[in-house]
Parts: structure tokens; sequence; C-alpha cells
């Protein structure tokens, strides 16, 4: 286990340099992508004091090193575009996308396994064959399509949930209508978000539980005269969940991909959003957080799928030593 | 056991969004055309697809025209303007001295700040010294000399020296600040205090939700010019602006063309914008073969841009003016040069530069085949194109590029170009705001930086004319010089839409909003 904090650490250290350098390597400077478009002319004192203030009068090393420094005391830095210090910034949008992406990868994720084994074990049957076809068919279905079609009939004709952003924000619900009101707004998202990852996490599961049907001590469990759906859940799921349990923990960093799309569909005020934003306006201090902070998560999401993995297929924890 | 559970809370979770999807609709929703407007709240909700454009203080508010305009509903300035010209806000007359340079502006007695305390003429005088210390960043103060208060309601401003666009410029886009609040503060952009937003316009801000992107005013009833029509403003993000309007969720909202023709159908009113967008064809004009005047003209005559406006705007747009600022401005010159359609005029400007032209293609002196590359920003790139097609037929062999608006801003910048389609705003406000698009090296990423001694002469004389038709001449020269040098040529300007329902009678303001923001959101159509 050791080995391997020690590989996220590694990770870490070399995504937190790619950080500072990547988004300077974009074509363009802050001061003309937050001014440029501006009503005023940009007057030389005026953008003098915009370098300093941003800190971008120093060169490229100190810039660095203060990158550096600025990270290890906690402060992530002050935006450039949004005039208010970067963890404010990101403490707005973070719980949102935790919340869509949470959502969508747990519904996701249960409906794909049990989906999954209930299609792996009846191979070959009419419900197999037509899970699979759907599988595949909402998989070629890129995100944002579903997101607008959803939108589209279920939203704007059925009336039956708001358009968009992720609560009614001129309305101070309080208790149960609150829920309600922050629910309403998370279904056509987080719907979007789970259909998009439904069919992957539905193959991994079909195709492990496929393999591990096969094995003899399943043949020895069935032999044995227990019930197939206890042999299915109790013996053969046990044994095919692990390599899907490693895939859902990979499947984060995708699964923000994902949320960057839905969330421009529906307007809804989470990272991804914010992302795009800070990338338009070369907002360095808010790229840097939000590439920190979905860093973050994707390796915790790791090392949690990891160590999940381990509790499940105890041979995993030898190889770990 | 574990199908089970995992079956019982996919179920649990499936079940409770099918609860909240019955729960009744949203309570609360915008008036519909057809609907009401008799809320116990009235309320009304400008829609936009952004959202945020900042906290609204003079400082935070993001430096474009919705973070202005956000900002306007807070803070008065000394005067104002509606659809004809000046009106009074802070100020309820002035008077200009020419021998001195001074202004001299009554004020209005008797107003308040949103916190109860009195405004004052030395709020006026601090405002001005204020922003002539801190860095403004809708408005450089630099011509005025000093600020002096003559009385409890009188304040006196010295210029420099002449400048013609002070009241639009200055008077009407600087915002007052309560000098009991201020002047304590020495890092203005860093303040996001409740205090910040305290001002003595017709709104109070109530909530601002950066993360929502949602502002949410409450009527300023003690509002000098009477109490806002409106109890309660809101303006939200919204994801399809049309989808909104239809279902109710907002009252205006700026649309796309394709929608207004539905929109009217249904009840909707439509506002047509002026134009004061410009996407323009920058000619790297310091290098061969763009240093030749004929040849940029040969570029013009080339240029179909009847064709252009019908095929990329969908006819929802006007052919640029080569003098650049917008044909329905009223500060636009009516005799220009002429620069339509003509191939056969194009391609004899050529032939005299001694290029010849020999089965379709332009060759030069040596022979060469004239290849030239159009680089495009990517949001424009439809107009690229057809650019690309119509130089091609004069018989250039042309590469059209798309880029993203910041690698295209860079290459124009360090001059590292051939033609560039890009374009940008201000053109159909006070002239004296399209100097940095003409001339001098203020921003350089849409700037012909045209180096001419007349051009610049010609904005020092529009600039210092006391004298409106001194000023108009001035600013007709102006136009006549850019249209003859054509460093850039004005393509097209798009026009804009916003569909709303009628509840308040939006109208354009002269010249545009504060310095020219070209849009109809004037707080005066709140107020009686």
């Amino acid at each position: 286990m050791k080995k391997r904090l020690g590989d996220y650490v590694l990770a870490f250290l070399i995504i937190l340099i790619l950080n500072f350098i990547l988004p300077r390597l974009m074509p363009g400077d802050p001061i003309t992508a937050i001014y440029g478009d501006a009503l005023v002319e940009m007057s030389p004192e005026l953008e003098a004091h915009l370098l300093e203030r941003y800190g971008l009068e120093r060169s490229l090393p100190e810039q660095f090193y203060l990158y550096l420094l600025h990270f290890f005391q906690g402060d992530l830095g002050y935006s450039f575009y949004f005039h208010a210090p970067v963890s404010h910034v990101l403490a707005g949008a973070l719980p949102w996308t935790l919340l869509l992406a949470g959502v969508a990868l747990a519904c996701s994720a249960l409906l794909g396994i049990v989906w999954g084994a209930e299609a792996g074990s009846r191979r070959g049957s009419l419900f197999d064959r037509a899970s699979l076809i759907t599988a595949l068919f909402l998989n070629g279905i890129p995100g944002f399509l579903v997101g607008i079609l959803l939108l589209l009939f279920l939203g704007f004709y059925a009336g039956w949930f708001p358009l968009s952003g992720a609560a009614s924000v001129h309305l101070d619900y309080t208790g149960w209508a609150w829920v309600q009101d922050i629910l309403s707004h998370l279904f056509l998202p987080a719907l979007t978000l789970t259909l998009v990852q439904l069919p992957r996490n539905f193959l991994l599961m079909r195709s492990s539980l496929l393999g591990v049907m096969e094995k003899p001590y399943v043949t020895t469990a069935r032999c044995k005269g227990i019930k197939e759906r206890l042999v299915r859940y109790r013996h053969a799921l046990k044994g095919a969940l692990p390599p899907v349990v490693t895939r859902l923990g990979m499947s984060v960093g995708l699964l923000f991909t994902g949320v960057l799309f839905v969330e421009v569909v529906f307007a809804y005020p989470g990272m991804g959003h914010l992302f795009f934003l800070a990338l338009q306006y070369h907002d360095y201090p808010v790229v840097h957080g939000c590439l920190l902070v979905i860093t973050v998560c994707v390796l915790m999401f790791n090392l949690l799928a990891d160590l999940i993995s381990i509790k499940l297929d105890p041979r995993l924890k030898e190889d770990a030593r | 056991m574990l199908c089970k559970r995992a079956l019982f809370l996919a179920f649990s979770v499936l079940s409770f969004f099918v609860i909240v999807a019955c729960a009744p609709d949203n309570p609360e929703r915008a008036s519909s055309p057809d609907g009401g407007g008799n809320d116990a709240v009235n309320t009304y909700i400008i829609g936009d697809e952004q959202g945020d454009w900042g906290y609204p203080s003079p400082f935070t508010a993001y430096p474009r025209g919705p973070g202005y305009i956000r900002m306007s509903y807070l803070f008065d300035n000394l005067v104002w303007k509606d659809a004809d010209g000046f009106v009074g806000a802070l100020a309820e007359e002035w008077e200009f001295d020419k021998e001195e340079l001074s202004y001299t502006f009554t004020l209005r007695e008797g107003v308040k700040w949103h916190d109860g305390t009195s405004f004052s003429a030395d709020d006026v005088v601090f405002t001005y010294r204020y922003l002539q210390e801190q860095p403004f960043p809708w408005q450089d103060l630099d011509m005025i000399d000093q600020v002096e208060k003559l009385d409890s309601h009188r304040v006196k401003i010295y210029l420099e020296e002449p400048y013609a666009p002070f009241l639009n410029n200055l008077a009407g886009v600087v915002p007052i600040l309560p000098e009991h609040i201020w002047e304590e503060v020495n890092n203005p952009d860093e303040f996001n205090e409740p205090e910040a937003v305290i001002g003595t316009g017709p709104f109070i801000l109530e909530e601002y939700r950066r993360d929502q992107g949602s502002y949410r005013y409450q009527a300023n009833q003690d509002y000098y010019l009477g109490e806002p029509k409106v109890e309660r403003l809101m303006m939200v993000k919204v994801s399809d602006p049309q989808m909104a309007l239809q279902q109710g969720e907002v009252n205006y909202v700026r649309v796309a063309p394709e929608a207004t023709s539905a929109l009217e159908e249904e009840g909707f009113q439509v506002l047509e914008g002026r134009h004061d967008w410009c996407l323009k064809l920058m000619t790297n004009h310091r290098e061969a073969p763009f240093d030749e005047q004929d040849f940029r003209q040969a570029l013009a005559y080339a240029l179909d841009l009847d064709e252009l406006v019908e095929r990329a705007l969908r006819g929802h747009g006007l052919p640029g003016s080569p003098g650049l600022i917008s044909p329905d401005s009223r500060w636009h010159c009516d005799e220009l040069p002429d620069y339509s359609y003509d191939p056969g005029r194009a391609q004899e400007k050529l032939k005299e530069l001694g290029y010849t032209l020999e089965d379709g293609t332009v060759r030069d002196q040596h022979g060469e085949v004239l290849s030239l590359e159009v680089l495009v920003r990517a949001d424009y790139a439809r107009e690229g194109e057809i650019v690309g097609e119509q130089l091609q037929q004069l018989g250039l062999e042309v590469n059209v590029r798309s880029a993203e608006s910041s690698v295209v801003d860079q290459r124009v910048r360090e001059w590292d170009f051939d033609l560039v389609v890009s374009g940008h705003g201000g053109v159909g406000g006070d002239p004296d705001g399209t100097r940095r698009f003409m001339t001098g090296e203020a921003s350089p990423h849409n700037n012909a930086r045209l180096d001419h001694q007349e051009l610049r002469e010609e904005f020092t004389r529009q600039t210092r004319a006391l004298d409106q038709e001194e000023r108009e001449e001035a600013v007709c020269r102006i136009q006549h010089i850019h249209a003859e040098e054509l460093p850039a040529y004005p393509l097209h300007h798009p026009t804009w839409y916003y569909g709303h329902d009628g509840e308040v009678d939006w109208f354009f303001t002269r010249d545009g909003l504060g310095s020219g923001i070209p849009m109809p959101l004037n707080y005066l159509a709140f107020i009686e």
C-alpha cells in the first residue's frame, strides 16, 4: 500500500507542475482576454496596474516559486476575472459538481451493475440481446445531445422540470421545499449524465460476469443446489466486481469531462462552467484551482476504488504489499 | 443480499426523483404576456446566457456592457441619457464655461444613499478625486484638471484641455460613490463588502450569487425621479433564452434572429438592436502587397458584402461602412467612397499595380502566383470562408485558417498575418471611442494602427471641438480617411434582437448606455 501511496504523491507533484505550465502555454494573455473587448481604452497606467496587481510582471520562475509557496501555504490566490479569492469562487461551484457527479456516479454504477449482472447471467436470452442493443445505442449518442433532447421534451414541452440552473435563486425556500427545489433542478442533468455513464458500466459488468460464470467455483455452487439467484449475486458477482470497481474509479476523470458538457447544456453552475470561463479569460489562478480540485477528486476516487478492490479481492492485498 | 440492497437503493433513489417530478410547479414565475403581472410582489426578470457579470460595484463588475448595466441600476452618475440625449441624474443642471474650460453642476437636493445617509457635493468631489488616483476600469480621468466644491449643492470640474465628449464619456459614465464608505478603501477592486454596492440609484442590491449567476434588486422607494415600476428586479442565467421567455421564466432576454418571428406570433415584442458591433477584414498594411492603398481598395471591390450578409447572417445585419462608424449611427458620414462589389474595378486596380491576370490567376511582376492567408476568429469561420471564396474569384490563391480568438489576437498584435477577419464593438457610440480601432497603439489586437498624420490631427480636432458642427465635420473627415486608406475593411454589422413581454417599454439610448453600450436596458424604462 505504501508504494501505491507513493505513486499517488508522485502523480500529484507532476500534476502540480503541469498545472502551472499548461495554462501559460495557451496563446494570449489575461489582460487582453479580460479587458480586450471591454468598453474602455486600456491606458498604459491601467495596464501596468493590472500587471502588477496580478503579479504578471514577474518572471516565470518567480511566478512558479510564488505559485508553489502559496499552494503549500494553502492559499489558492486571487482571481483576475472574478475579483474574489479563488477559494471562494471554487466553493461556490464545487458542491454543485460533486452533487451532480456523485448522484450520476452512484446511479449509473448501481443500475449498471444490476442490469449487467441480470443480462450477463442470462446470456443469449431475449432480455440480454435487447439490453445489449439498448446499451450500444445509448453509448453511441453524445452526452450533450441526450441533454438537449431531455431538456426539450421533459423540460420545455412537458414543463416538468426547470430548464436551467441548480436552484430557484430568487426564492428563499427552506426545509423540504428547498430540497425539492434542488432535486427538481438536479433531475435532468443527473439523468443525462447517468444515461451517458450507464452503458459503459453495463457492458463492463456483463462481460466481467460472463467470464466468471464459466469458472469452476460457480459450477460447484450450482451443483451444491444453491438457488440460481444466490449463485449469481453471492458467488459470481463477488468475483466479477473488482475489475468493474477499478474501472469505475478510473472513469471518474471521464465523468468530470461529461459534467462539463452537461453543465453547459443545463446552465448548471458547477466546476465545468467555471473552468470554461477561467480558460476563456486566461484566469490562471482559477484554472489552477479548478485543475487542482479535479485532480484531487480523481486521485481520491482512484484510491477509493483501489481500497474497495482490495476489500473485494483479498489476493490484491498480497500484490499491494 | 447485495442484489436486494442495490435494487432497493436504486429503487428508492428513483422513486425520490419521481416524487419530486410530480411536485407542483415552480410557484413563482415571471408574468407571461397573456398571464399577469398582477402578482403581489411585482417582479421583473432579465435573462442572460452568461449570468455572472461580477459583484456590481464600480470596481468589481466585469468590464463589459452587462457588467456596467448591473452597476448602473445601483449607482447614479451626474448625468444620464434617454432616447434623445442627456438628462439630469444627480445633477439637475449643468453649464459649460468655454473660457475657463469648466463644467458647473447643480446637484439635486434631498437625495439619500441606500443606507439613509444624505448625498452631498462632497461625495462628487471625493469620487472624481478618488478615481483619478485609483485605476478606474470604465474611463480614464486624465483630462480633468481639478474638482472644486462651490457650495453644498454645486460642484465645478475644470478640464486640462477642451474635451468634447465630456458629458458622454465622463459625467455620464462615472458613478458617484459615497465618501463615507469609500474614503477608507485602498484596494477598491478587492472591496467585496455589502457597503461596496451602496449608491443612490433606482434599485438596491438584495442578493448577488456568483455561483448561480443571479442578481436580485429591490426597488429604491425613495428614488428621486420616482419609485420604479417594479418592486423587484432580477437578472438570472438561462441556458436557452428563447425557451426561457416562452416558458415565462424571464420577461426579457436577447434572442437569436431565427427565434424572432415565432416569438412575435406568440405575442412577445421583439426589439431590433442598433448596430454597434463590426466584423472587419484587417490588412497587414505594413508589408507588401498590403502596403499599397490601391491593393487594399482592390480587395474591397472584390468583396460582395450584400452576399456576405445574406449568406453568413441570413440577412440579419448590415453591410459595413468603409468609414468604420456604423451606418445607423448619428455620426455616420453619408458621402464616403463607394466600394460596392465590382470585380472589374478590382482587376483594373491590380493591373495598374503591375499584376497580370492569366487563366483567372493573379501573378506578380516575377510571374509568381499571388497567394495569401486569411486568418479568422473561429466564431466567424463562416464569414472567413465566404471572404476566401470571393477573393479566390478575383484570382488570388487564398488559404483560410480559423483559430481561437486569443491566437488571432496575438498574431494581429505581432503583425504576423496577411488578412484577418475579426471584430469589435464600439462603432455606434460616441466617435471618440473609435480612435483606438484606427490609430495609436492602444488595444493592438483590433486596432488598425494606421500611422497617418491627418487622421491623428482630425481625432484631436473632434476631441477638442466645442462646436457640434465642427465636431461632425472632423468625424466625417476621419471616416473619409479610413475609407480611403482602408487599413481594415468593415464587412458587416450583425443585428441583435431582444425579446420581451411588453411589461416595460424598453428603448434605445442615444449613442448607447454609458459610454456606448448598445443594449436597451436603460433603468429609466422602469421610472414612470
